[in-house]
């Protein structure tokens, strides 16, 4: 990358912004999935802010700017290198999880689920985040981990604040389902706890 | 409110302390069905097993010099 020249407004645009490295770089991390793009992207992101920052309207949220710089960034310069599983490939996931949900509302069996989620080790909670669709992973780390309300969400991913709450509900319950799964193949759910559709639906799988 | 309905916004009970929105609706929905209500609980232990166990990944301490460098602020 190329060597700025100082602006004049450079030393206030690192007064404002480079407080924001950390937050950025760990969604970055979140998004990318690994350290070496991680870091690419926050340099890129800063450089385009730097480049842009007359644009920035003083006074309004720049933590949400510079998130959507960085969203932008990924999207246009990241994406397209990793490989994205198609979104169909969820649907499958979320169907199995929607019939599954369905079994435990019907079943009157102390649910498993509880256990697992107890049980659920750091390296599947993060696994499980990084396995997400990036679509649902971008809304669930702005959300959950950096505390971002829908609206600002909504305003650095482009979308209506509804497909916001959309993507939430999906995203959360997609990892929902990811931490059983993981539970599952580290044998905390014993066969015999689970519901007979579920324990034939596991067999199939 | 139907359990269809409630369960499909679930997420404004899970996260009503940041938005702030109205859930009253939902929220009598949860005390009278307890499916409903063991529901909302799963989805938020899945949002507080993510806020403390998902380690933050902390900049790499040169990193900022890098940026300062590259933006020609390091003068």
């Amino acid at each position: 990358m190329r060597r700025e020249q100082r602006a004049p407004g450079g030393r206030e645009f690192e007064r404002q912004a480079l407080p924001f490295l950390d937050s950025l770089y760990n969604t970055a991390y979140r998004l990318a999935r690994n350290a070496e793009d991680a870091e690419d992207l926050v340099q890129e992101t800063y450089l385009k802010a730097y480049r842009s920052f007359d644009q920035f309207a003083p006074g309004t949220n720049l933590k949400a700017w510079l998130f959507k710089i960085l969203k932008n960034t990924f999207i246009n310069e990241y994406r397209r290198r990793q490989n994205v599983p198609p979104e169909g490939d969820f649907a499958a996931i979320e169907e199995g999880f929607e019939s599954q949900v369905r079994d435990d509302a019907a079943g009157q069996i102390k649910n498993p689920e509880e256990v697992a989620l107890e049980t659920a080790l750091d390296q599947d909670v993060q696994r499980g985040l990084d396995e997400l669709p990036p679509d649902y992973r971008m809304a669930v780390v702005l959300a959950d981990l950096e505390g971002f309300s829908y609206k600002e969400i909504a305003d650095i991913l482009d979308i209506p604040v509804g497909t916001v709450m959309s993507r939430l509900y999906r995203g959360r319950k997609l990892l929902e389902a990811a931490l059983l799964g993981y539970a599952r193949s580290h044998n905390y759910l014993q066969a015999g706890e689970q519901p007979a559709k579920r324990r034939s639906r596991a067999g199939a799988a | 409110m139907s359990c269809h309905r409630a369960r499909r916004v679930l997420f404004l009970w899970v996260d009503r302390d940041r938005e702030r929105l109205p859930v009253e609706p939902l929220e009598r929905h949860l005390d009278e069905c307890p499916e409903c209500r063991e529901h909302a609980v799963r989805v938020e232990r899945v949002v507080l097993l993510m806020r403390s166990r998902c380690r933050r990944n902390a900049a790499p301490g040169d990193l900022a010099v890098r940026i300062r460098t590259l933006l020609g602020l390091d003068g």
